[in-house]
């Protein structure tokens, strides 16, 4: 079984190297050498693997291991196994052989050396991202290892070929007639070698691509182990955590004092823009929390606090569905004058907060210029966006700095890690530090507090459907949101792509139809949340055509088959009616369905449900899930993903929001939003439609946008139409005690 | 001011609870039992959490911090083979008794079984809280719990939603 290697590397590159070459991109450079020590206690008392980087991503140990540099995030979505399997089948090695780390953040391994969108993970995209070039790099280290040992013997390599051993350790060799050479024995010549054109991928059949191997990062994730940003340690380190504004928006006006215990007091906020809080150096995690809750601010509070209320956002988003300025995101023949529609409803979703278990933190060690050496800023951060860390970092260093930046492991993401707010207020406390590491942290109260939310959403669906052929002959969405977009300077007059994913690009065939989208103007900050505008505008969508289906009196999944046209789509569809027993709920229960296509992959989920008639409680007994997301890497990752995101989806269903009063944010802990704990958790049955010849779909939010609409449609099932619930959550009220 | 005055590797050093003895301008200096080793730190204030000490104080950084008010249980240690939210636990209270971490579990027999079943089953995705779960589940084998009534007495969350795999991990064990 593969391990992860954790130790963090110390390849530096100073600001201008960082800019200069990662623009200059080009293709993957060869033949560097990277000496990693190995750090565990076991490798240090016997002899240390010489490790040799055959290219810039696949590094070979004298001792036949091979370490694969990630350039994706593992926030445990599983990346850094779905590669290395990739990986390993171009090298033809065993799964046993394969070691995987993220790979050192800089130029070599950044930008576009590592995919067209650099150092990003998210947007479910990690594997898409980054396969083609980890495949190549992969292929080309094989040709290198086959020249080296063709070198070796004076022969073609043409010559030569590949075995593996077929017992353990399971070691690749290179073989020509009675020659034979391991990987291991040739990695420090292949590294010498120029390389020469790419060598074709693909030469051998998959054999652990489509397996469901182990993953790398298992194995120290239980027994505390594995390397967390919240758990850099380094010598002489000091604990800080910053307070915030209470009011979205708000600044710092005047400090008070140092409390006792504190080592230093810093104002941290947006480059040239005012303070927004007050970070606290001190002894411990513990004490710099404590310091920042006690220490004695003054905060200037911002004209937008009224208007930053949820009672007020809700009326406002009303009056714009009435009366807004839409943008038309998508017009199919739409006439005016069609008959009144069947239906019409409005479905409200709230701002939800990321709720990340690692709460957000990074290291920072700032070591002022000396001499003729520059200054330098070492960052340790779970980031979805090393290079965007860097770039953060180099922005606040003095000019010339050197910026070193290593991505630790990410105790989840769901979006919020892309961000940099925590890098930059941890860069701000470094460089007030000069020579002692700083760890910061946000308290989990911070955390909630001061979220980049999912947006708010109030949606208009008005359609109606002919009973004869079950065809929806008319569709009308407006759709009231604030854009992620528009918050980051894209025009407000634009269409807002991922506001309207999922409303304007449905797998049904609707004409006449037309899309709205208009503008909310509440400025609480809102960011990317997992699955972004498709879980939003999934839950309308599908609301609202179970609500059509009634309405013709038309089985909700016949009614969904006869205006669908994709047939991967239908098959997803035609496959999960036998995998949920479709129409056959446990007695008391009832069987809600929805389906989405996105991400390059299609999705299908009927949740069965019951509802306690006492307590109105809802008890989810099992989702039933069909998955088509093409190139099948690992099921049991898949798997993972979707039944993870069903976990995710109920409590976003029944339970999570976060709200505003006056500006100021309501759920600030888990009591007051409440994920589901596990005697909660259905049976998630997933059923993977494998499409070998299909390009690889993505899969780390494929499993959210069905959740929320099932289970409304199966609760309106169960208790009348007059019951749907058409806002989100189910339970707003709702809390968590200690048990 | 904290700091880690000292690190003893015996194991029969005799605890000194000294909560209410002499309190230095430096801080209080405790000793505690962790993972069969006797450690001595110094707190300024012997209400701090257990979690920190633990973290900060003596480098135990698979205890994780999650919520600070023992809803999450990202912080579940053993104190005396029993579960307890470090999070809010004074360090003081600690003093005497036996803590397990996670860092300990391996060489535990329940630790070690619950750790290969989490394996077997494949269980962990971001891992953050699987400290946590892991430390619940152990409590609840030392209790006498068995197979899925172990997941009945954990009440950890998992942002991930690992519950499936939890519950079938814990049902061989």
């Amino acid at each position: 079984m593969g391990a992860m290697n954790n130790e963090a590397s110390e390849v530096s590159v100073t600001r201008r190297d960082f800019l200069v070459r990662a623009a200059a991109g080009g293709g993957l450079m060869v033949g560097m050498q990277l000496p990693l020590a190995r750090l565990t206690g076991e490798a240090l008392a016997q002899s240390v693997p010489v490790q040799s980087s055959v290219t810039a991503w696949i590094t070979v140990g004298s001792d036949d291991l091979i370490t694969v540099q990630i350039p994706g995030s593992e926030m445990g979505q599983g990346i850094m196994t779905g590669l290395s399997q990739i990986v390993a089948d171009e090298l033809r090695v065993d799964w046993s052989r394969v070691r995987a780390r993220h790979a050192p953040v800089d130029a070599v391994h950044g930008g576009a050396n590592a995919s067209a969108w650099g150092r990003f993970t998210g947007g479910s995209l990690g594997i898409r991202l980054f396969s083609p070039g980890l495949r190549q790099a992969a292929a080309n280290a094989r040709t290198l290892l086959i020249q080296a040992a063709a070198n070796t013997w004076s022969v073609s390599p043409s010559a030569c070929s590949l075995v593996v051993s077929p017992t353990a350790p399971f070691v690749t060799s290179v073989v020509s007639g009675a020659k034979k050479l391991s990987y291991g024995a040739l990695a420090s010549a292949a590294a010498q070698l120029a390389p020469g054109a790419n060598t074709p991928v693909g030469q051998y059949p998959a054999a652990l691509v489509g397996a469901s191997v182990p993953r790398v990062d298992i194995p120290d994730k239980v027994t505390g182990a594995a390397q967390f940003g919240i758990d850099v340690t380094l010598p002489g380190m000091v604990f800080a955590s910053v307070r915030h504004a209470p009011v979205v928006g708000g600044t710092v006006s005047a400090v008070g004092t140092k409390p006792a215990g504190a080592l230093a007091l810093v104002k941290v906020g947006p480059v040239g823009g005012p303070s927004n809080g007050v970070a606290v150096v001190a002894a411990t995690t513990w004490d710099a929390i404590s310091a920042a809750r006690s220490v004695s601010v003054n905060w200037t509070t911002p004209t937008s606090a009224a208007a930053n209320d949820s009672v007020a956002i809700a009326a406002r988003a009303a009056v714009l569905m009435a009366s807004g300025t839409p943008v038309v995101a998508l017009n199919n023949n739409w006439v005016s004058g069609l008959p009144t529609p069947a239906v019409s409803a409005t479905y409200a979703l709230p701002y939800l907060a990321h709720a990340t278990m690692e709460p957000l933190n990074c290291t920072v060690r700032y070591t002022p210029a000396s001499g003729a050496t520059p200054p330098l800023c070492e960052v340790w951060a779970p980031t979805q966006g090393p290079d965007a860390t860097a770039a953060t970092a180099a922005a606040l260093c003095p000019a010339g700095s050197t910026v070193r930046v290593v991505n630790t492991l990410l105790g989840s993401g769901f979006g919020r890690k892309y961000e940099q707010d925590y890098i930059r207020e941890a860069v701000q406390v470094g460089l007030a530090m000069p020579g002692v590491p700083v760890k910061l942290t946000w308290s989990r109260e911070e955390d909630f507090a001061n979220d980049q939310y999912r947006p708010m959403a109030l949606s208009f669906i008005a359609a109606t459907a002919e009973p004869a052929h079950g065809r929806i002959t008319q569709w009308r969405n407006r759709i009231v949101t604030p854009s992620i977009a528009v918050q980051r300077g894209a025009s407000a007059t634009a269409v807002d792509s991922s506001a309207v994913d999922g409303a304007a690009n449905t797998p049904y065939r609707l004409s006449p139809a037309l899309i709205e989208q208009v503008l909310h103007d509440a400025t609480i900050p809102v960011g990317y949340w997992r699955s972004v505008g498709m879980s939003i505008n999934t839950f309308a969508v599908e609301s609202a055509m179970d609500e059509l289906a009634l309405s013709i009196g038309w089985d909700p999944i016949q009614f969904r088959l006869a205006n669908l046209t994709d047939t991967r789509m239908m098959a997803v569809l035609n496959a999960l009616k036998t995998l949920s027993a479709w129409g056959a709920p446990g007695k008391g229960r009832a069987q809600g369905v929805a389906i989405a296509a996105g991400f390059g992959s299609y999705m299908g989920q009927v949740a069965e449900l019951s509802v306690n008639a006492t307590t109105g409680a809802v008890s989810v007994y099992r989702v039933s899930t069909v998955v088509d997301c093409g190139m099948v890497i690992n099921p049991d990752l898949i798997r993972a993903q979707i039944e993870g995101a069903v976990a995710q989806g109920i409590a976003t269903t029944l339970y999570m929001q976060q709200t505003f009063v006056k500006g100021v944010a309501q759920a600030t802990n888990f009591n007051r939003y409440r994920l589901i704990r596990g005697s909660e958790m259905p049976v998630v049955d997933v059923q993977i439609i494998a499409g070998q010849g299909n390009p690889i779909g993505g899969i780390g939010e494929v499993g959210i946008p069905c959740v929320a609409p099932a289970i409304a449609n199966a609760y309106a099932r169960l208790l009348g139409a007059s019951a749907r619930k058409r806002s989100l959550p189910f339970f707003p009220g709702s809390t968590l005690s200690d048990g | 001011m904290a700091s880690e005055s000292s690190n003893s590797t015996a194991r029969n050093t005799a605890s000194t609870g000294s909560t209410s003895t002499t309190k230095a301008s430096a801080g209080t200096a405790l000793t505690l039992t962790v993972n069969g080793v006797n450690r001595t730190i110094t707190v300024a204030n012997t209400s701090m959490p257990l979690l920190w000490a633990l973290r900060d104080l003596l480098g135990l950084t698979g205890t994780k911090y999650g919520c600070g008010i023992e809803i999450c249980g990202a912080c579940t240690v053993l104190v005396n083979n029993q579960p307890e939210k470090s999070c809010d636990m004074d360090v003081g209270s600690a003093v005497g008794k036996s803590i397990m971490t996670i860092e300990g579990l391996a060489a535990d027999v329940d630790g070690q079984k619950a750790q290969a079943a989490w394996v077997a089953s494949q269980v962990p995705q971001c891992g953050y809280c699987q400290s946590g779960m892991l430390m619940a589940a152990v409590g609840a084998m030392k209790a006498g719990h068995h197979g899925t009534s172990i997941m009945s007495e954990m009440s950890n969350l998992c942002a991930c939603g690992t519950y499936q795999r939890i519950r079938k991990a814990v049902s061989s064990l």
